[in-house]
């Protein structure tokens, strides 16, 4: 299944989750295997009130785009170590206009598609370095170990 | 003593309170001589008083009609400091400020707080983050503000008929609003966006709605005055531009009362 369905997927379940009472927003979508399963994750952070950490976090079947799993850090931490109601940093590396940002956002996604059905993971890499702050690189790597060291092998630092 | 015991007696402070300090202020914004008609014969328009403007941007002959800056000595502009495990109310602070400008109710922004989580009628999951607690919906405000005392109107953004001319046009008749936006945009802070998964923008910050900001010599509607609760603002003045590409977002409203306030700052 393409990635922006699963990545819809797992969009409809954190609103669903979270009631509709919370504004969010969804980290980008990494894929794991898992036991010879091929998975999608992402997780879940706040978006108005600070630069909180991600909080949540969903796994998804990569095939059916079924989400498999809502799970709080509470319960089931990305990283260790980090208090739940921990400040990062959430600022980007550069000024990006917001609508640039959103132009940008899109153009991650599609490149996403890309690796996924075997592409090159360069313009993928440069892309996430510039729009995802340096503050929730442990996340993502916590996220999905292994694609991340494919990034850091691409130049994200 | 139960919590809507507790909730009367608030009630009944907070209606003591309106007549000392609150009310002398209510008093203090009025100017008797200040209306004037117009609008269509069927359909007379009362209008709050001229307030004349320096130092707005690209606008040398600007009005307001009201006194924001005195209106915003009503307002709470800073969530999330009265009950440290809910910081992300902007939504609750912002129906505080609603009741408060209505002149319907003083109350704290810990009472509407406790109310609403004791109501579920905000984010409150148990293993959410304090900046997550507190999050609300169009539908929970308005839930609130009328058991609260207030009816409000709801127009929703996508909605053509809801544009800067309309919602200032009733700021300047003496209804008020707040706003559900996206932050983002309002700020230019890319972190602070909120998407739904194809990208488009969705709300996730309420603010409060003080005053319109017209072009004296052709009335064009150049700005607002808001209280922005999350940046601790009580009295910011915003672009209309700004505001409105910030209120074209998922699920957006402006919440409105559905008479003028008469009274407040009339």
């Amino acid at each position: 299944m393409d990635a922006m369905t699963i990545y819809q997927n797992m969009y409809d379940r954190t609103d669903a989750e979270l009631e509709g009472m919370s504004a969010f927003e969804l980290g980008y979508p990494m894929p794991v295997e898992r036991g010879g399963r091929k998975l999608e994750r992402a997780f879940v952070l706040g978006s108005n009130c600070g630069d909180s950490r991600p909080y949540a976090w969903l796994e998804a079947d990569a095939q059916t785009g079924e989400v498999l799993r809502y799970v709080w850090c509470a319960q089931e931490d990305i990283v260790d170590g980090v208090p739940i109601d921990a400040v990062i940093d959430r600022t980007l590396s550069e000024e990006i206009d917001v609508f640039d940002f959103l132009g940008l956002r899109a153009q991650l996604l599609a490149a996403y598609e890309d690796v996924r059905k075997g592409g090159d993971i360069g313009a993928y890499a440069a892309l996430f370095a510039r729009i995802v702050p340096k503050g929730l690189l442990p996340y993502y790597k916590g996220l999905a170990p292994d694609f991340y060291a494919r990034l850091e092998a691409a130049g994200v630092q | 003593m139960s919590f809507l015991e507790k909730m009367d007696q608030n009630m009944e402070q907070a209606d003591a309170a309106k007549k000392s300090p609150f009310e002398e202020i209510m008093r203090s914004l009025e100017r008797p001589a200040g209306r004037e008609i117009i609008g269509p014969v069927n359909e007379k328009v009362e209008l709050l008083p001229i307030t004349e403007l320096k130092n707005i941007p690209d606008c040398p002959n600007a009005i307001t009609r009201g006194n924001p800056f005195k209106l915003s000595e009503l307002v709470d502009y800073k969530q999330g400091d009265a009950i440290w495990t809910v910081q992300g109310n902007c939504g609750l602070v912002s129906s505080r400020n609603l009741l408060a400008l209505s002149g319907k109710r003083q109350v704290s922004e810990a009472f509407i707080t406790k109310y609403a989580i004791e109501k579920n009628l905000c984010a409150n999951a148990p293993f959410m983050p304090a900046s997550e607690r507190g999050g609300t919906t169009k539908e929970t405000r308005e839930v609130l503000l009328r058991e609260l005392g207030l009816k409000v109107q709801n127009w929703e953004s996508g909605d053509p008929t809801v544009d800067k001319n309309r919602i200032a046009n009733a700021l300047d008749q003496g209804y008020r609003g707040i706003m559900s936006i996206n932050c983002g945009v309002l700020w230019n802070k890319p972190q602070f966006l909120s998407t739904t998964a194809d990208g488009r923008l969705r709300s996730n910050h309420v603010i409060t709605l003080l005053s319109a900001v017209r072009d004296g010599s052709t009335g064009e509607v150049k700005g607002f005055f808001i209280c922005d609760s999350g940046t601790g603002e009580k009295c910011r003045y915003v672009t209309a531009d700004l505001l409105m590409k910030s209120f074209n977002a998922r699920n957006a409203v402006v919440q409105m009362t559905t008479k003028p306030m008469k009274g407040v700052n009339a």
